[in-house]
């Protein structure tokens, strides 16, 4: 790891060298490394060790930032001295509230030794399985095998102080046949949660399923959503959240808190210890980001609330949705997909973007194992498609729930598969 | 720094190493952002590393650390030739790439004022004075102005014999006014070309003499009628066709794409090998030419990270797909005898991959201007700056929306519509291009957020046009249900 220093002895350093009225000092360390394959072969194989020392000051609302990762004494007063020169050259931050004292933080398990240990050649090993099971398939694997180890802490001179150690590992496959392909992930905090050959079997009975896709016209569908697929396209929920831009006009969200937006049983909610999917537990300002229950029952419950958001409209404060988490049901994917008389499988989306932020309206494509259902049972591969569809709307045609499974690329999820009628498709692709 | 490149090369080599660079960067970013009257975020980063790139054993190996000292030049050059070893276990082949010979190079982008010499307070008040401007119009409720100013400095040595130097400076700034009212909220960007210049290019008169024509249309385009569903003929201006051009052109034609390096995140293209030099990939009016040593661009810095010099080539040559972009390893592949230096990284910590260049559709060669292609539009629609955008993984199904949209009617513009968005196949959208105005009208717009890679990379570069037009193009699917 980087920082031999005691992450508090750099933090201590950075406050003391301070003159504003309010500062905040945060070290963020991570070691990110990456094993990459394309063509049955390795391509790209990176390691990289990084610490950065962020310094936030306050010379009463006037606010500046300033970051280095050379955290050599020198260097760190001159974060600190850059800093307080963008403050007093600054207008107001009028949003700045002060700094809060020491703090209580949920306790979060999120930290494998095993990840921390993971070499090279451990990386190398999972790879070679999953290659060979490829090349045994007749298909061309593409994917990777990442591992990061970080750690955080922060200070102010309030006497706030917290660190946490994080893990994180994924292995993701594509499996790819001359007009078809098939996709797995696998994710997790511990390395025992990652099984290279599991995933890539599953990644290549989908590619192998999948060939000689047929065309469906677009339209209105039944979907199976695998749980990747439910992450990438109600996990937008997440982002429209902001209770401030609602209560200004700018939302879909706007009007819509405590009326249902959804059917029955639906419950969204964000909890930094979740088991599969922790999260550091600090939210803005280094306060303990609070479980929060977004939608309960299909009723939308509460919006995020920033601090100072909080503090005008008198409202809990919520923080961000670091972890965005859809319960499942007691159903199984494979009972979803029985209980469909005509509809399609999703194994996940692609490149989705809003296309009209005040509906929530997005766009994207379906990629890497779309399937045809008929009577209960999966017929054949289908050709991509393109849709325009509103996660706002679909939670009104959520029908059934299946497991929960832990995804998410940039930061931990954990959503189930669905079921959701009346999904729009507005035109194919080639492919 | 030299003396630590040198130190590790020397060590990878000495530990079996057949190849190896390093890269010594310096990143300075200040990031500055006002909320109507508010500076919601005023931030300067200074990040500097080191990574070692190596080829042991056949196979790549990369490491890279923020601590600059020997002892951590040791360990990092060690840790790649290991990691080298551990791909050398699962390899198909071993790595070749396009020869390439050794490189004296020092390249500084033009920067007549530092902008980060220029006062806080300077570019603080300009911001806010902004979105004073803005909030006066009636209607509008939010304002946003944001600059992002960039300096990253490099060092690049190769056991090739390279040594290189570049210093590159970037500068953009934009600004956006929404108006809200009968449950809608709308708005209006300006978003001048972001370039590799000084402070110069943030041009302070400009952009406050915008700010009441920004402020009337983001209120016009509350008030707009929704997009019509059906096919119109398309005027695209300069700077959303530089988002099209990205998607559709710029990311199909990375060679590393095409070869299936990029599968399991950012996917392949449509534009395979067999398809050079036979595809159509638009009308005889689309020339698509590469040029990383473009005054200015974005992605112009001298030399790239496989140590190639820039270059200029067409990509498209008046309709006919005729090239890609390359790096060494991929341009051995295709048994091209070199590269056209597209290989870039994000970070010290980062190894450099296939990255679009400047790009950019060239003008038309008669004289034509913008009016005169709208006279000359029956139905159709005009759609000015950035909006939505979404493209398959093999970059053949794309939709895109805008900032503004005009109505044309007869020749004339008619009014202001809200919800465009169109979709089309690659190759049917650039076929179907039937004007572009000539160089008066050409403009360097860019992207400074283009992500790629795993680990996430992101990158920047120019794509210049002038108003093009489409015909008989699907707009409006996307509307609600």
């Amino acid at each position: 790891m980087p920082a031999a220093t005691p992450l508090s002895a750099i933090l201590e350093q950075a406050l003391r060298a301070a003159t504003a009225d309010q500062v905040e000092a945060t070290y963020t360390g991570n070691v990110e490394a990456a094993t990459r394959f394309a063509n049955n072969t390795i391509t790209q194989n990176v390691s990289r060790h990084c610490a950065t020392l962020a310094v936030r000051v306050a010379f009463g609302r006037r606010v500046g930032r300033a970051s280095v990762t050379d955290l050599s004494a020198e260097s760190v007063r001159e974060c600190v001295a850059r800093a307080e020169a963008l403050a007093r050259a600054s207008g107001e931050d009028t949003e700045f509230l002060p700094l809060p004292g020491p703090q209580s933080y949920p306790v979060v398990q999120g930290h494998d030794p095993a990840v921390a240990q993971a070499t090279p050649e451990t990386r190398a090993a999972g790879i070679r399985s999953a290659l060979a099971a490829a090349r045994e398939a007749g298909v061309t694997a593409a994917g990777s095998f990442t591992t990061t180890v970080s750690r955080f802490a922060v200070a102010n001179n309030a006497g706030l102080y917290h660190e946490q150690p994080l893990t994180d590992t994924q292995f993701v496959l594509t499996a790819i046949t001359a007009d078809s392909s098939g996709w797995a992930q696998q994710s997790g905090f511990r390395l025992s949660d990652l099984d290279p050959s599991a995933c890539a079997a599953t990644a290549i009975r989908k590619a192998v399923a999948g060939r000689e896709p047929h065309t469906v016209p677009p339209g209105e569908y039944t979907l199976v959503l695998e749980p990747a697929a439910t992450m990438d396209f109600f996990g937008f929920l997440g982002y429209a959240l902001d209770a401030k831009a609602a209560h200004e006009g700018r939302s879909a969200f706007s009007g819509l808190e405590g009326t249902r937006i959804g059917v029955p049983g639906i419950r969204l909610f964000t909890q930094p210890d979740y088991p599969v999917a922790p999260v550091l537990p600090l939210a803005e300002d280094g306060l303990p980001l609070p479980t929060t229950t977004w939608i309960a029952d299909g009723v939308l419950e509460t919006l995020a609330y920033s601090r100072y958001w909080s503090s005008q409209s008198g409202h809990t404060f919520t923080g961000r949705p670091a972890n965005l988490i859809l319960a499942g049901g007691d159903r199984s994917t494979e009972d979803l997909i029985r209980s469909v008389p005509r509809g399609i499988l999703v194994t996940r989306f692609w490149y989705i973007r809003f296309v009209d932020p005040m509906k929530l309206l997005l766009t994207g494509m379906t990629r890497d194992g779309l399937f045809w259902i008929e009577d209960g049972e999966i017929r054949h591969g289908l050709k991509n498609m393109r849709f325009n569809e509103s996660p706002l709307r679909s939670l009104h045609h959520i029908t059934a729930r299946g497991p929960e499974k832990r995804g998410g690329r940039y930061s931990p999820t954990c959503m189930p598969s669905l079921c959701v009628e009346d999904f729009r498709f507005t035109s194919g692709t080639a492919f | 720094m030299n003396d630590l490149a040198l130190l590790a090369l020397d060590t990878a080599q000495s530990l079996g190493a057949t190849y190896a660079d390093a890269r010594f960067a310096t990143y300075r970013r200040q990031e500055i952002l006002a909320e109507d009257q508010r500076v919601a975020n005023l931030q300067d980063r200074s990040d500097t590393g080191f990574g070692i790139r190596v080829i042991a054993g056949g196979a790549w190996g990369f490491a890279g650390s923020s601590t600059l000292t020997r002892e951590e030049v040791l360990r990092v050059a060690a840790e790649a030739v290991a990691i080298a070893r551990a791909s050398a276990t699962a390899l198909a082949r071993p790595v070749t790439w396009a020869a390439e010979a050794a490189q004296q190079v020092v390249f500084r982008s033009d920067c007549a004022a530092d902008p980060f010499t220029v006062g806080v307070d300077e570019k603080v008040g300009l911001l806010l004075a902004i979105n004073e401007q803005l909030r006066r119009q009636s209607g509008i409720k939010k304002a946003h102005a944001a600059m992002s100013l960039r300096r990253t400095e490099r060092l690049y040595a190769s056991t090739d014999g390279s040594r290189m130097e570049s210093d590159v400076v970037t500068t953009g700034v934009q600004y956006q006014a929404t108006a809200v009212g009968n449950g809608e909220a709308k708005s209006r960007a300006y978003v001048p070309p972001p370039l590799t210049r000084g402070y110069e290019n943030i041009d302070a008169a400009d952009l406050l003499a915008q700010t009441e024509r920004v402020a009337s249309e983001a209120v016009e385009h509350l008030a707009a009628k929704s997009c019509p569903d059906g096919y119109r003929d398309l005027i695209l201006d300069p700077h959303n066709l530089a988002l099209t051009i990205h998607e559709s052109v710029g990311h199909a034609t990375e060679l590393d794409r095409v070869l299936g390096y990029e599968e399991s995140l950012a996917g392949r293209s449509f534009a395979t090998p067999e398809k050079l030099h036979r595809l159509q990939y638009g009308s005889e009016h689309v020339t698509f030419r590469a040029d990383n040593t473009l005054e200015h661009g974005l992605a112009t810095h001298g030399f790239d990270d496989d140590g190639v010099p820039g270059q200029a080539w067409n990509l498209v040559d008046n309709g006919l797909f005729v090239d890609y972009a390359s790096g060494r390893e991929v341009a051995a592949e295709m048994g091209y005898d070199h590269s056209r230096g597209c290989c870039r990284a994000d970070h010290w910590g980062a190894i450099p991959i296939v990255r679009i260049p400047n790009l950019s559709l060239m003008p038309g060669r008669s004289p034509l201007t913008l009016e005169e292609i709208i006279s000359d539009t029956e139905d159709g629609i005009y759609i000015e700056g950035m909006g939505s955008f979404s493209i398959d993984q093999m970059r053949c199904n794309f939709q895109f929306g805008g900032d503004a949209f005009w109505e044309i009617k007869h020749g004339k513009v008619v009014g202001m519509l809200k919800n465009v968005t169109y979709q089309a196949m690659t190759t049917d959208f650039w076929n179907a291009c039937d004007a572009v105005a000539d160089e008066r009208f050409w403009v360097k717009n860019g992207v400074l957020n283009c992500g790629k890679g795993d680990p996430m990379q992101v990158s920047q570069m120019t794509h210049g046009a002038s108003p093009a037009r489409f015909r008989n193009i699907r707009i409006g699917a996307a509307r609600p249900a």
